[in-house]
């Protein structure tokens, strides 16, 4: 039996195989497509009179039942745990770099006298939440749009795992922040203030890296390609 | 060809063999080395062989690289230092196993 090698032209119309088959992410593509190739090679070296549609069609129905579902669900899972592990990474290096930590121990001070200051002088918003809630809020709004601008959005699976992973936190703390009014127990919601926009701050920059991360792979993924 | 309930049980053992044997290997050429290694007898579905390779990568076991291949990306899967060290506990365990189950399927007969 002759090794058969798949060419450009016959790889591209495996590609439009697979597109055809509701896997249109390049990376998932490219994830299928060794996998899927070696198997339409194994069909052609077997009987050479059979074109490729029937070659690709028999690989195909090798896949069993899920077909590629099953390469793109691990190569999901892979992606998803790659940027857990990278998070929590990222998230320790930052909470033990010296500078990050005297800048959190600096916006915690700020934010907290800052919030003593607004509460003992009365001024609250129209929603009655304190000026200092209004302005932390007014950061992570800000954040939230840097990570955007910075790290701008991309319809590939790399951006969309390292964004899911890293931005669980704006929704939640803007929701606990916006509940909450300093008029009765002003120390407690000055350290509250000031606690959220440390940790948020932290989870800020542990997002921008993850994102930078995603970035990195998604690049040496196209250098590999040779796009 | 029926998925074998043998082969599923001991997936990971084998992936590690054949890793220890191989050095390197990428998805289809380990579903194809089981089954010329066993002369058709035995398969892995890509169904089996994708979860188990990556909780094997995610376990620390194995860790993969990436080649451009003719004209595409592979994917290669390589033993880490725990993977090595893994490799020969799972393969003791896996053959003790089947001694046991021979010892059941032919049992040696006793006097009295």
């Amino acid at each position: 039996m002759d090794k058969i090698i798949l060419n450009s032209e016959q790889l591209q119309q495996l590609r439009k195989f697979i597109n055809s088959r509701g896997f249109k992410d390049e990376l998932v593509v490219n994830e299928i497509l060794d996998h899927f190739a070696c198997k339409v090679e194994e069909e052609l070296a077997k009987d050479p009179r059979i074109d490729l549609q029937v070659a690709m069609q028999n690989a195909h129905r090798s896949f069993g039942t899920l077909g590629f579902y099953v390469i793109q669900a691990n190569f999901e899972k892979n992606t998803r745990s790659r940027y857990r592990k990278l998070y929590w990474q990222s998230m320790k290096s930052v909470v033990l770099s010296v500078p990050y930590l005297l800048l959190s121990i600096g916006l915690w001070w700020s934010i907290y006298r800052m919030s003593v200051w607004d509460a003992t002088m009365g001024y609250f918003d129209y929603f009655d939440n304190s000026y200092v809630s209004d302005l932390v809020m007014l950061g992570m709004f800000g954040g939230m749009l840097y990570t955007l601008i910075r790290y701008k959005p991309h319809h590939n699976y790399y951006y969309q795992m390292a964004r899911q992973t890293s931005a669980w936190y704006v929704p939640m703390w803007f929701g606990i922040i916006a509940g909450n009014n300093g008029h009765t127990h002003i120390q407690a919601h000055a350290i509250f203030n000031a606690s959220v926009a440390t940790v948020s701050f932290i989870l800020l920059v542990t997002e921008c890296r993850l994102l930078k991360a995603a970035s990195v792979d998604y690049n040496e993924f196209k250098q590999l390609t040779g796009e | 060809m029926e998925p074998n309930p043998v082969v599923k049980g001991s997936l990971t053992t084998i992936i590690l063999k054949l890793l220890e044997d191989n050095g390197r290997m990428y998805g289809y050429e380990m579903t194809k080395a089981v089954r010329e290694s066993t002369a058709n007898k035995m398969s892995i579905t890509e169904a089996a062989l994708y979860p188990a390779l990556h909780k094997l990568v995610e376990d620390g076991l194995l860790t993969t690289t990436s080649e451009k291949v003719d004209g595409r990306i592979r994917k290669y899967y390589a033993l880490t230092k725990q993977g090595k060290k893994e490799t020969h506990s799972k393969i003791q365990a896996l053959k003790e196993a089947l001694d046991s189950v021979q010892l059941i399927l032919n049992p040696k007969l006793s006097n009295g």
